[in-house]
């Protein structure tokens, strides 16, 4: 059988013959037994083949399977499309002020040092001898850029109008107080006490030295700078650490 | 692709190719559970890259490529290629698997037996021309093999199980 017949038949049941190359098949066919009984031997084989082909189904088994499957490579899929993922909830740490912004790590900072346990009271204005009421609070213009030690607590403190005089001997509930309404946070309320009190109570020198070095919020910015770098304030607030 | 239109896409695919796929990885492998395992894997794939079918018209070809590549992978991993290669006297009808009865099922069960004697080439490509009715030039694309090849392949492969089965044969004609 040469190969010319064998493409001729192949081409013929596969639907790759033209209409000469037809011809030149059923020609082959007319004069040659061999050739005829190739034809007939392929004809017979596609389809016996054909049949197989029908009798092939998919197992139910399998097809649930593959459901199982593909439901799984969707749920498995979806994670992945969401842009970023929500990182565990961490336990507070100063790595957090150094990421914070500006206003968040001051806002921190200010408010870990009054709820810390054990952690001394700012020294009231009555030690420096001062007719103020001070309340710890932040204000909108503080800019706290960079912690350089958490060893020595900062406080902003907000210089306010300075309460009327309170009777000798008493000293007015801290709620009752003018300006205390602004108080912005929970801030621990000192007690007010009449300076000339204080004065009265502390060795003359000594009082007198304290007053001359009541400093000017910008000396205690600049001794601040040792835990902090740079902090903006408004004219009315001071720095004590 | 959102996942409804890949959802809905699949199950089109699916619905027309399932059969056509299975058939095609049970007579290219030759063993059912590796055929069931490879048809999943290739209905995975296909899941997972219905995305990068590029023009209209030509699922079919994209979905037996996918097939084609888990077969061969399937067929490399358990070796068969060497067991297929080895000849037969066709003469010798003993070889040919013992039934108790000469009915529909003891066809099917040699016509399996047939298909699992030609080697890997020859018998995809004949799953492809009398399953699939694919043309000479439609598995020259899949296969990657030359027309002419093809054509080869084809006639040798019916050639090869009219003469393993033809002891047979004239029982079921």
């Amino acid at each position: 059988m040469n190969e010319r017949i064998e493409e001729l038949i192949i081409a013929y049941l596969h639907r790759g013959s033209t209409p000469e190359q037809e011809r030149e098949l059923f020609e082959a066919c007319k004069t040659n037994a061999a050739t005829a009984n190739m034809l007939r031997q392929h004809l017979i084989m596609s389809l016996k083949l054909r049949q197989l082909r029908n009798e092939t189904e998919v197992p139910l088994d399998v097809q649930n399977a593959l459901l199982r499957r593909i439901n799984e490579t969707v749920i498995e899929a979806a994670p992945a499309r969401v842009p970023s993922a929500i990182p565990a909830r961490r336990g507070f740490g100063w790595a957090h002020l150094f990421g914070a912004s500006l206003a968040t790590a001051a806002a921190a900072v200010l408010v870990l040092f009054l709820v810390l346990p054990g952690t001394p009271s700012p020294p009231g204005p009555q030690t420096a001898g001062v007719t103020v009421r001070d309340t710890v609070l932040l204000t909108r213009t503080d800019t706290l850029v960079q912690v350089k030690s958490t060893r020595i607590p900062v406080y902003i403190v907000r210089n306010e109008k300075p309460a009327a005089p309170a009777p000798a001997g008493t000293a007015p509930d801290a709620a009752d107080a003018p300006g205390v309404a602004e108080r912005d946070t929970q801030a621990p309320v000192v007690p007010h006490v009449d300076p000339s009190d204080l004065a009265s109570l502390q060795p003359p020198a000594l009082a007198e030295a304290r007053l001359s070095e009541q400093p000017s919020f910008l000396e205690q910015y600049n001794a601040m700078l040792i835990s902090v770098e740079k902090v903006r304030l408004t004219s009315s607030d001071r720095v004590r650490f | 692709m959102t996942e409804a239109e890949r959802r809905r896409l699949f199950n089109e695919l699916y619905a027309e190719y399932d059969r056509r796929i299975f058939a095609y990885c049970l007579y290219v492998i030759g063993d059912r559970d590796k055929a069931n395992d490879v048809f999943q894997e290739v209905f995975i794939k296909v899941y997972k890259s219905l995305h990068t079918i590029r023009e209209e018209g030509k699922s079919s070809n994209w979905l037996f490529r996918i097939a084609r590549n888990e077969c061969l992978n399937a067929l490399k991993a358990t070796q068969r290629n060497d067991k297929r290669n080895t000849s037969y006297d066709e003469s010798d009808t003993s070889y040919i698997p013992a039934l108790d009865g000469t009915g529909y099922n003891d066809e099917i069960t040699h016509l399996h037996w047939g298909l699992q004697q030609l080697s890997n080439e020859q018998r995809e490509a004949l799953v492809l021309a009398e399953f699939e009715g694919y043309s000479l030039k439609e598995i020259a694309e899949v296969t990657g093999a030359s027309l002419s090849n093809v054509k080869v392949r084809i006639f040798r492969a019916k050639q090869k199980l009219y003469n393993l089965l033809q002891p047979i044969l004239n029982d079921y004609e």
